[in-house]
């Protein structure tokens, strides 16, 4: 039978704990396993690490300049071949099923959050859900080492990065360790502060969802691609709504 | 858990136990000492002797080991928070059962308002008829930054706006001369006592 007191939700309430047992108290990071299939995944990339389709996105935005008016957009850092396409969800969806995804894994993380499920993805929301899809090829340092919502100063914010412990990220993979690239990728810091290299050390392959502590240090380097994939996964960055100009 | 340097030493501990009872490191529990500063000040005002509390609602108590609060007796059916509060405070805190609410000459009666948007609640809606000028009563609210269409943004919880309007006009119903707040950094208190 239908009904909204029955409606399933992402998470039963028993993982729901242990994963939020997982993320603030234990490892620092809960991993689902086959979040979406490998060849969803696959799929996905193949739509859309495609430079045919980056006539769609603007040019790159700083954060610290997005609005409710921006557009899509795309950043190729440091070169050309590593890519960012930016899906605001507070946009038309250029791919409905990527914009599913999207908000499916925001619910997951809003349960373990403790905020009404579909924060993020309403407009009258304090943060608003971007999701980017990244392609990594280069042996260089992405992502420099750092903490966010750890009273660490941002030059390009989303907002305030004030101390906040229940702020966590998420990394749906959509390339593998070993397969697509074999050395480097997404490093963390656990709990303990011992540093983990996802793919590595913690088994993590392409459709696995790892949520994880967003003030524990984390960064992305040293990646040496074995295909045209490389080190590929979606983050899921929220904006807050203070920054945009919003008036209300 | 990790905190940055030049916060308070005491957070980090805050943040462990309420986290042991799996209460999420809201703004509730960042703010903890924050808001057990301002209830100091409150308590600080009121309190010329050694009170019992009576409490509705209080989550943690952040209030508890407060010199002159000889003890507390608690209804909160949340009862992660009881458990929280149990570890963090010095003192015993007993359960307040629905038909002991009313204080008495040398108690004192705190409710967080928040309560009118928990749903369901055993306390009657219109216990509020009973409160007398001779009794010392409070109703709070925590100056939690908040979406202006959500007064009370309880964590985990889906939020009656309607209901919570309802329940604080019913929980000021009896004062007809306006309500008395007093502000602090953190909390906003309202005397609930009718002054005639």
């Amino acid at each position: 039978m239908l009904s909204y007191e029955t409606r399933a939700k992402p998470l039963e309430k028993k993982t729901n704990k242990n994963a939020r047992k997982e993320i603030y108290t234990g490892k620092g990071y809960a991993l689902f396993e086959k979040f979406i299939s490998q060849d969803l995944a696959h799929t996905i990339l193949s739509r859309w690490l495609n430079k045919k389709t980056y006539y769609y996105f603007d040019h790159f935005h700083k954060n610290t300049e997005v609005t409710l008016k921006t557009p899509n957009y795309l950043a190729k850092r440091p070169t050309e071949e590593d890519i960012s396409l930016c899906f605001n969800s507070w946009r038309p969806p250029l791919d409905d099923q990527l914009s599913e995804i999207a908000s499916y894994a925001q619910q997951v993380r809003n349960q373990i959050e403790e905020r009404p499920l579909f924060f993020g993805t309403r407009h009258f929301d304090d943060l608003l859900l971007q999701y980017r899809l990244c392609r990594s090829l280069s042996p260089g340092t992405i992502v420099w080492p750092h903490s966010d919502f750890f009273d660490e100063p941002r030059k390009d914010a989303t907002g305030s990065h004030e101390f906040d412990p229940r702020r966590t990220q998420m990394t749906l993979f959509l390339s593998s360790y070993g397969k697509d690239y074999d050395s480097g990728g997404f490093f963390f810091e656990d709990n303990s502060e011992k540093e983990i290299l996802f793919g590595r050390d913690i088994k993590a392959e392409a459709g696995d969802l790892l949520i994880w502590k967003y003030s524990n240090k984390h960064w992305v380097e040293n990646i040496r691609a074995k295909n045209k994939k490389g080190f590929s996964r979606i983050v899921f960055p929220l904006f807050d709504q203070k920054q945009m100009g919003r008036t209300e | 858990m990790r905190t940055p340097k030049g916060r308070d030493s005491k957070m980090s501990a805050l943040l462990d136990k309420h986290l042991e009872f799996d209460i999420t490191p809201s703004w509730y529990v960042m703010n903890f000492l924050n808001i057990k500063e301002s209830f100091f000040e409150f308590l600080n005002r009121h309190l010329e002797e050694p009170t019992l509390v009576k409490d509705l609602y209080g989550r943690s108590l952040p209030y508890a080991d407060h010199p002159k609060v000889k003890g507390i007796m608690s209804y909160e059916p949340r009862d992660s928070y009881h458990k929280a509060a149990k570890t963090i405070a010095s003192k015993e805190i007993e359960r307040l059962s629905t038909d002991n609410l009313m204080p008495n000459c040398d108690s004192m009666l705190l409710i967080n308002l928040e309560f009118g948007s928990l749903g369901k609640s055993e306390i009657p809606l219109d216990f509020n008829e009973s409160f007398r000028k001779e009794h010392t009563i409070f109703g709070y609210r925590y100056k939690q930054p908040r979406n202006k269409h959500k007064p009370f943004p309880l964590e985990g919880k889906v939020v009656d706006t309607m209901n919570e309007i309802a329940w604080e006009k019913r929980i000021t119903s009896h004062l007809h001369e306006g309500k008395k707040k007093e502000q602090f950094h953190f909390v906003t208190f309202y005397n609930l006592a009718p002054n005639y």
